[in-house]
This record gives C-alpha cells, sequence and structure tokens, in this order.
C-alpha cells in the first residue's frame, strides 16, 4: 500500500458528504411551476456555474439553497444536511453575494463588516480591507452611495471575509462594466481557486463563466437540461460556452449541432 | 443571544439620526412659546405631548419599516445569507424599534423636563405608564403587521379582512352586551386597558416573529405565518370576553355582595333584590322565597340593577323601566312570576315620560296600567305602552302621590301651598275631575323626593296622613273626598316623624327629638292612646303593622346597624327589638311580608307576631 496517502485521500474526500447536493427539487408559486425535479451535486473544490434564460428559476434555486425559500417538494442539503432545519448552522460556512446588492445602504463597509464578523467563526479582517482597498471602495463610505460596481466588490468582500467553504454568487456580474466583471472572475478564480473554495454561481456572462467554471449546469424550462463537466461539454458540443448554452436552451443537449443552431 | 444584539446594533445604527431629530423635536416647544405666550407648565404639557406623539409615531413608521421595509427592498437576505436565525433577526430588529421608539420619547421629552425651576426629577420618568407604552409597543407591533400585509398582497388578505371584520363585530357586540348589562372588564380599566394593550401587542409580535422565522424572505409565506399566528392569538380576546360575559350574567342571588334594594311582594313569595355581584356587576333578582326559583332581571343598559320596580297587588306580577338604550324609547317591561316559564313583555312608552326615575311607580290592578308621579302624573296601558292620561304639575303645584281606586279610575293627590287637591280620572279616555280638597298649608321642598310633604294610606286608601316635613306637621285626613285635616300632635321639639295606620284603624306616629324617640298612637280619630318610648334613633321609620303590633326601622346614621322595634299597640310597650333593616310592601306596609336584611346579605323573613324569623339565604 504504497501509495495509500494518494488512494486514502480521494476515499476519505469521497465519504465527505458534496457541499451542496439538491434532489427532486420543486418550487411551485400557486399554479406556477418554476422548478420541476431539479437535481444536482456540486463536488467540494469546483466552480460550478449554474446558466439559464430569465425567468427560468435560478434565483428560486438560490434562495432555496440558502435557506430562505423552503421548496414546494425535494431536498436541498449543504455538507450533507438539511438547509431549511440548520440554516444558521450551515451559512457559517458560507459566503454569499446576493443578484442584488442588499446591505442596509446607510452603512459603510466598515460597520458592516463589524457586524458580519461577530456572527461567523472567523474573520478576516486584513484580507477584507485589502480587497475593499483593491477594488477601491472607501470603507467609511455608506454602502447605498457606492457604485454598483463597488457595491458588487463590497458584498463580495463581505462574503469572503469568514472565508467560507462554500461561495454561492448569484449573478455576481449583472449590471457591472467589463472592468469590474474581469476584477470579480479574477477574484474568484485567483483567490479562491487555490483554497480549494467551492463556487456556485449563476450568470449570464457566458464568457466569464467560461473562463473560472468547471462545471455547468444549464437550467431550461424549470428542469435541469445539462448538468456536466465544462470541458467534456465543450468538446462534445465542439463550441465556445455561448454557443452550447443557446442549442441547450434550444432544446439541443446532445451535442449534434446544426450550423443554424451554433449560429454560423 | 449574540446574533439578536448584533441585528439590534446594526439597526440602531442605521436609524440613529432619529435621536438627535429627538431632542430637535423636544426644542420645538421652546421655539414656538413666544408665539403662543405660552406659561412654563404650558411649555412643559405641550413638550410632554409633541415626546407622547413622536414615540406613536416613531413606533409607526420603525414598525412598519424595521423588517418590512427590508422585506419590500429585498434587502431581509442580507441578513438570511448569514448565520443568522430567523427569531434573532426578528428579535434584534424589533429591540432595535423598541428601543429607538422609547428613547425618542425620552429625549424629546428632555428638554422641557429640565426647564428652569422645574427640574428632571425620576417621578416623571416614573410617571409613564405601562398603558403608554403597551400602545406603543401596540402601534408598533401593528404597524409592522399592517407592513407586512401590504406589501405581500397576497391571497391571505382575504383571511385578514375577513377576521378583522369578524373580530370587530363579535368585539363590538360583546362591548355593547357588557355595558348594556353594566359589566366592568376584569380589575379597573385602567387594568383592563393595559392587559389589553400588551395583550394584542404580544399578538403582533408572536404574528411578526413567525412571518420572519417561517416565511423568511418570502413575504406571501410570510403573511399566511403571520395571520394565522395573529389571528387565532387574537381572538383570545373575544373568546375571554365572551366567557366573562357568560360568568358575569352567570350571578345568582347568592353571589350579592351587597343588598342595595329589597323589596318584598305584597302578597306571595317573591322578593326583588338587587346588589353588586360578580365583578362588582350589580344584578337584580326576582327570588321565590319558598320554592327558591329565581330570574334575573336585566335593568336596561349601563346598569344591572333595574329602575323604578312595582309588584301587583297580587304579588305574582311585577313590572318595572329597565334604563334605556335609547333615550327616545323608554321601556316598561312586565313579568309573569305565575308563568312557567317566566312570561315577560317589553313594550316602548309612548309618548316617553318626563322621568325615568319617578317619585312613585304603581303597578295597577290586573297589572293592566302603570302610573308614574315625577313631574306631573302619567298613566300607561302596560299592554301596549301607549300613554292614557297626562296631568303636569301646575305653578307651585306637584302630584305628591296617585294610586288605582280600580282597574280603570287613577285617584292623585295634587298639592300646593294651601293644600292639596284630590283628582279622580277615568281611564282610558276619561279627564281629571276634583274631588276634594285638604286644607293644609304645605310647603313643597325641592327635592320633592326628600324634602317635600309625605302621604301615607290606609290599606283601603280611605284615609291618609299627611306630613310636611319643615315646619314639622302631621295630619290626618280623609283621602277620597278631603276637608278639615285633623292634626296629630307631635313634641314641640321633633325635628323627624314618620306615621303609618294601624290594622286596627289607629295611627302609629314615631317622632325623635332632643329627648329621645318615641311612638305616639292614636286612634281613628285622631284621639291619643298613649306614648310609647323606643330606643333612641335619629330616623325612625313606621314600616309596617301587624294585628295589634306596630314596626318601626331605627337608624341612626346611614351606616349604623339597623334595628327593628315591635310595639305592642294594645299593651303599649315596646314588645322586641331586631337587628336588621326592614323592608316591607312599601305601600301599605304589612308585616307579616316584613324581610329584614342582617349585615350586607343575610336576608330574613320575620314574622312580628310570633318572632319567628326564617332565613331566606345567606350568600
Amino acid at each position: 500500500m504504497s501509495a495509500s496517502p494518494q488512494v486514502a485521500a480521494p476515499e476519505a474526500e469521497s465519504t465527505e458528504p458534496p457541499p451542496i447536493e439538491i434532489s427532486g427539487l420543486h418550487v411551485r408559486y400557486g399554479r406556477r411551476h418554476v422548478l420541476e425535479g431539479v437535481s444536482l451535486t456540486v463536488p467540494r473544490g469546483s466552480v460550478t456555474a449554474l446558466l439559464g434564460r430569465n425567468g427560468t428559476g435560478k434565483s428560486s434555486l438560490i434562495r432555496c439553497l440558502l435557506g430562505e425559500q423552503k421548496p414546494t417538494a425535494g431536498a436541498v442539503r449543504l455538507f450533507g444536511r438539511d438547509v431549511w432545519g440548520e440554516r444558521r448552522t450551515l451559512l457559517a460556512r458560507v459566503g454569499v453575494v446576493p443578484e442584488q446588492p442588499d446591505a442596509p445602504p446607510e452603512l459603510s463597509s466598515r460597520r458592516l463588516a463589524a457586524f458580519c464578523s461577530g456572527l461567523y467563526p472567523r474573520w478576516d479582517h486584513a484580507a477584507f480591507a485589502g480587497r475593499l482597498d483593491r477594488f477601491g471602495v472607501s470603507p467609511s463610505q455608506p454602502f447605498g452611495r457606492l457604485s454598483k460596481g463597488q457595491k458588487g466588490a463590497c458584498m463580495l468582500a463581505l462574503a469572503l471575509g469568514p472565508s467560507p467553504e462554500l461561495l454561492v454568487l448569484d449573478d455576481p456580474t449583472l449590471g457591472l462594466d467589463v472592468v469590474a466583471r474581469h476584477e470579480v472572475f479574477r477574484e474568484i478564480i485567483g483567490d479562491l481557486a487555490d483554497r480549494g473554495t467551492t463556487v456556485f454561481l449563476t450568470s449570464h456572462d457566458l464568457l466569464g463563466v467560461e473562463g473560472v467554471a468547471d462545471r455547468v449546469a444549464i437550467l431550461k424550462d424549470g428542469a435541469l437540461a445539462v448538468s456536466e463537466e465544462l470541458e467534456p461539454l465543450k468538446a462534445r458540443f465542439a463550441r465556445p460556452l455561448e454557443d452550447i448554452f443557446t442549442a441547450v436552451v434550444a432544446g439541443n443537449t446532445s451535442g449534434d449541432m446544426s450550423k443554424k443552431e451554433a449560429g454560423q | 443571544m449574540r446574533g439578536v444584539l448584533g441585528v439590534a446594533s446594526l439597526e440602531m445604527a442605521r436609524r440613529i439620526l432619529l435621536l438627535p431629530a429627538a431632542v430637535v423635536v423636544g426644542l420645538m416647544p421652546f421655539a414656538v412659546s413666544p408665539f403662543l405666550k405660552l406659561p412654563p407648565a404650558g411649555v412643559q404639557a405641550m413638550g410632554l405631548i409633541v415626546a407622547w406623539i413622536l414615540v406613536f409615531v416613531a413606533a409607526a413608521i420603525l414598525g412598519a419599516s424595521v423588517i418590512g421595509g427590508d422585506l419590500g427592498a429585498g434587502r431581509l437576505s442580507f441578513f438570511f445569507s448569514r448565520p443568522l436565525s430567523g427569531a434573532s433577526v426578528f428579535t434584534g430588529k424589533v429591540l432595535a424599534a423598541i428601543l429607538l421608539t422609547l428613547l425618542s420619547g425620552v429625549l424629546a421629552a428632555i428638554p422641557v423636563l429640565s426647564m428652569a425651576g422645574r427640574p428632571l426629577r425620576p417621578t416623571h420618568l416614573m410617571s409613564v405608564s405601562a398603558l403608554h407604552v403597551g400602545v406603543a409597543l401596540l402601534v408598533l407591533g401593528a404597524s409592522h403587521f399592517l407592513g407586512v400585509v401590504i406589501r405581500a398582497r397576497s391571497p391571505w388578505l382575504v383571511l385578514d379582512v375577513a377576521m378583522l371584520t369578524l373580530s370587530t363585530w363579535t368585539l363590538v357586540e360583546l362591548v355593547h352586551r357588557l355595558q348594556t348589562i353594566g359589566g366592568r372588564l376584569p380589575g379597573d380599566e385602567f387594568q383592563a386597558l393595559t392587559t389589553l394593550a400588551w395583550a394584542v401587542a404580544a399578538a403582533f409580535f408572536a404574528a411578526g416573529l413567525t412571518q420572519v422565522v417561517v416565511g423568511r424572505t418570502d413575504l406571501a409565506r410570510g403573511h399566511r405565518g403571520a395571520s394565522l399566528t395573529f389571528w387565532p392569538l387574537f381572538l383570545l380576546i373575544p373568546a375571554g370576553l365572551a366567557l366573562h360575559l357568560r360568568w358575569l350574567e352567570g350571578a345568582t342571588p347568592k353571589d350579592l355582595t351587597q343588598a342595595w334594594q329589597v323589596r318584598p311582594a305584597p302578597a306571595g313569595e317573591w322578593v326583588y333584590l338587587s346588589g353588586p355581584t360578580r365583578g362588582g356587576m350589580v344584578s337584580a333578582f326576582l327570588v321565590n322565597t319558598t320554592t327558591g326559583a329565581q330570574h334575573r332581571i336585566s335593568g336596561g343598559v349601563g346598569y344591572g340593577g333595574v329602575g323604578p320596580l312595582a309588584f301587583a297587588e297580587e304579588g305574582t306580577r311585577v313590572a318595572w323601566l329597565p334604563h334605556a338604550e335609547d333615550a327616545a324609547k323608554p321601556v316598561l317591561v312586565l313579568s309573569d312570576l305565575g308563568a312557567a316559564p317566566l312570561r315577560q313583555t317589553t313594550v316602548v312608552l309612548t309618548p316617553p315620560p318626563p322621568t325615568s326615575w319617578p317619585r312613585q311607580f304603581v303597578l295597577g290592578p290586573g297589572a293592566e296600567r302603570v302610573l308614574l308621579v315625577d313631574p306631573g302624573l302619567s298613566v300607561y296601558n302596560a299592554r301596549t305602552g301607549g300613554r292614557e292620561l297626562f296631568v303636569p304639575d301646575g305653578l307651585g303645584h306637584a302630584f305628591l302621590a296617585a294610586a288605582f281606586v280600580d282597574p280603570g279610575r287613577v285617584r292623585s293627590y295634587h298639592a300646593g301651598p294651601d293644600g292639596i287637591e284630590i283628582l279622580e280620572a277615568d281611564l282610558p279616555v276619561g279627564r281629571p275631575v276634583t274631588r276634594g280638597r285638604v286644607s293644609l298649608p304645605l310647603r313643597l321642598e325641592e327635592p320633592l323626593r326628600s324634602r317635600g310633604p309625605r302621604l301615607r294610606f290606609d290599606r283601603d286608601g280611605g284615609r291618609m296622613v299627611v306630613l310636611n316635613r319643615r315646619p314639622l306637621r302631621v295630619a290626618l285626613a280623609d283621602a277620597r273626598v278631603g276637608g278639615e285635616a285633623l292634626d296629630l300632635p307631635t313634641s314641640p321639639g321633633a325635628t323627624a316623624a314618620d306615621a303609618a295606620f294601624l290594622e286596627e284603624g289607629g295611627i302609629a306616629l314615631a317622632e325623635t327629638d332632643g329627648e329621645g324617640t318615641r311612638l305616639r298612637l292614636f286612634t281613628s280619630e285622631a284621639r291619643p292612646m298613649g306614648v310609647v318610648e323606643l330606643p333612641t334613633a335619629f330616623d325612625a321609620v313606621v314600616v309596617g303593622a301587624e294585628p295589634n303590633r306596630a314596626l318601626v326601622s331605627l337608624r341612626n346614621f346611614p351606616w349604623a346597624v339597623a334595628r327593628l322595634a315591635v310595639v305592642d299597640t294594645a299593651a303599649l310597650r315596646l314588645t322586641r327589638i331586631e337587628e336588621g333593616l326592614a323592608f316591607t310592601d312599601a305601600d301599605h306596609g304589612s308585616g307579616s311580608r316584613t324581610v329584614l336584611l342582617r349585615g350586607p346579605t343575610e336576608l330574613v323573613r320575620y314574622d312580628a307576631l310570633t318572632g319567628e324569623r326564617k332565613v331566606l339565604f345567606r350568600p
């Protein structure tokens, strides 16, 4: 068993529950079914992108994932535990960047960090300050007076402050200019990939996603049409992610792309 | 706890500008006082009013915004994407809102409470009542609930509207019922309102907690949780009120803590009783002292006892005038105690009598008519409520008494300074005709009820004793045709007197002067028969007569123990003294119907001839 360290490690990892495990998720608003039987597992250390057109249920899935919303049916587990029942404990290991920056507008980034730092078992003040500095966000400026990009950056800094094991980003680049988007993705790649933090993000910025994600899931009409690693997917379709996404939402999940579907 | 405090401090930091604003508001009375020329006390009063207004306004704004505002703006997820329980989020936010609300009031009040010459004292803050704080919390909780309901616009709004309508209607009905029976809320009014404010506030906070814990960032789900929590809790209030009402209305004579009114029927075994019962509510009862049958009777709006009540001669029919809910529609209640179950009819008196509490109220033979004296004479048909006769008082004249000669004729005594005019009228359409006059100077001193002349009649109404109180004069007169009155001499120093007819036709006159109290006895022709000395009493009233017996109620002061003296009118001696306040049939003073009230509630039927006592009940 000379190779036992290398063999044992994956075995040990495999016994730990995945950071995200969604099974048979249904979400319904009145008579409208938004998510129907979505099952998805996000491996530890991966960067998984959840893609889909507007209104396909991405935000509902995120809310269920964070225990903000109770699914109509199905189970959502974080680190193997039911998030609806144990949200408070589980979220100590999760950093969240919402689609709309939702911090209280009256308070400064410094005050927000002071609040958040009291809630988590650990808080990296230096890293938080460094990120604000890097993003050009004044720590004493009220959150409501920051630019949209600065707000997003502040939210990302707050999400990363506790050094989370799982980072959930709900369309973090929405409304950001090219430079700001680049900064966000560079942060994800540069800071998190090395630490083995699991990242789960939704985005419409397919180019950015293609640069950071190693797994992709595509929602279509409330169901998961695709969920696999990015590279084999790209190989199967032999197209960039944007074309793949277009094909999948058009109904092609096999990778057999005609010129028309590929947009050529 | 760390989460709660963290959220609370964050929320306070977000709204910290409210506090300096409160100080500015607190200075406003000083700024406007030169224009309004307010004295220092006025400035202080204005400042305190402004402070309280600020508290309630702050409670309303903070209540609506501290959670609802974030929820509506999508910012509540900031808290729910952190390791914070829903309970911590709610408690922290509400705690901050409460602290800010109360602090803003204190800060606004400090400037006026610190005025020169009127320094701030701890008692100023102590005077903040639990009711004020309870109402502020209620406003805060209610505005939070409303904020969620309005923002959610979910189908659960239908439930809210339906429950609001139902509970409001139920509460109005219950409170109206409570007022009607003269009941009160448990405890005093202030305590009841305070408890109510805190209870409703607690229900709102419980609803808010459920909304945040269960609904989290889902407004519709939170609305459902809040509604399903609030309404069952809120409905406990009408349910509790209904139970309280049921308890009050279940009062029996055994619950009497005091007997305020006791009236035995002229015949039979029925006694009317009223007094405070459960929860201090005044209740009125008709009790059969032989069978134990009892009926709680309604006194009308706002008063549990009844107003004027009269038994018919046969003692099984009784009429009373309840306090009218609508003063323009006073009612007469006629009850047949001989019927099983009790038969009761209510008619509206049309037109209304001049007063709802006349000096005299008589139920006529056969319970066909009632007459009321004060002011003027009114006769109503007891079956229809229609007025059949009304004779107003003349200038300087007043009706002293009236009686039914037979079911269709009424005789009345209209007094003026020169004497009494005896009038008779046939019913239902007759006009009053003068039958005679009694020449006797009288003084009609108001109020007539306590200071005016009194008339006492013999059993068949043929003779009467006239008592003029100031100056004291007692005279015997013919009650049918009048004529000259025969004076019944009293002691020159007598300050009070009362007289009544004896069973044998003679007259018993009780008087009190500086030397004591005595009973003077006269023949039916007003010739003195003898004098019996009685224990000295400030107030001596001849309350009844039996064969060869006169019954005199003796009281020194209203709160002193009353006694009943039984005098042998043949042997001219005091035979017995009984402790207790005596009640007899008021019109004729039949001694065999005497009821003694001993202590606050023990009622004893007393036989003046044998001295036999039968305890009716001892609550």
